[in-house]
């Protein structure tokens, strides 16, 4: 689908807060001048569409006394598949992403606890044969990202 | 830091916040909690 001139601006808005009221949605609606419906309608259309891959809130894993950790693999191009399905498999795995690097592959830990992030790298390591490089956070930005629609 | 509710109430909103009208009452309901203590 190609999102309307009403569908960029519901995007552009909604990359900011949602208010947390009951019917936050009939509030952002009122602003944008847009009727509940309406609104309700193309945010389902558009994560239909997956113009939207996900709607709600972001969770900070390292406040709730967890860690972050990007980590990298070199995966032979062969085993690429399997050891794609072996590393996916660990719900530790935020998201993970294929590049054109000796490390092809590129994803970030996301555990309950600090010890989680050597645990869960060890085991993809015992499991896949291949090390699992680790870059720990030093520091992090709050940079506000936001796409214009 | 996080209790059991609060835990529960992750777990519930990992998919994303449901599109409908109320959807706060909608994830209360669903984890049995009255939606002022979810908020």
């Amino acid at each position: 689908m190609t999102p309307d001139a009403t569908d960029r601006r519901i995007l552009n808005r909604m990359q900011e807060d949602l208010p947390l009221t009951a019917h936050p949605y009939a509030a952002v609606a009122a602003e944008l001048g847009l009727t509940e419906d309406d609104l309700l309608e193309r945010l389902a259309r558009m994560k239909a569409a997956r113009l939207i891959t996900r709607f709600g809130p972001f969770f900070d894993a390292a406040a709730m006394g967890g860690a972050f950790c990007l980590c990298a693999m070199a995966v032979p191009e062969a085993e690429f598949e399997s050891v794609l399905t072996k590393v996916n498999a660990h719900p530790e795995v935020a998201h993970n992403y294929e590049r054109t690097h000796r490390l092809n592959m590129w994803f970030v830990l996301a555990t309950e606890t600090p010890q989680g992030i050597a645990a869960t790298a060890d085991a993809i390591e015992t499991e896949t044969g291949i090390a699992v490089l680790r870059f720990p956070k030093l520091q992090e930005f709050f940079i506000g990202f936001r796409v214009a629609a | 830091m996080i209790d059991e509710t609060d835990r529960r109430i992750i777990a519930a909103m990992q998919e994303g916040l449901p599109l409908v009208p109320a959807p706060f009452a909608r994830v209360a309901a669903d984890l049995a909690l009255p939606e002022p203590e979810l908020m």
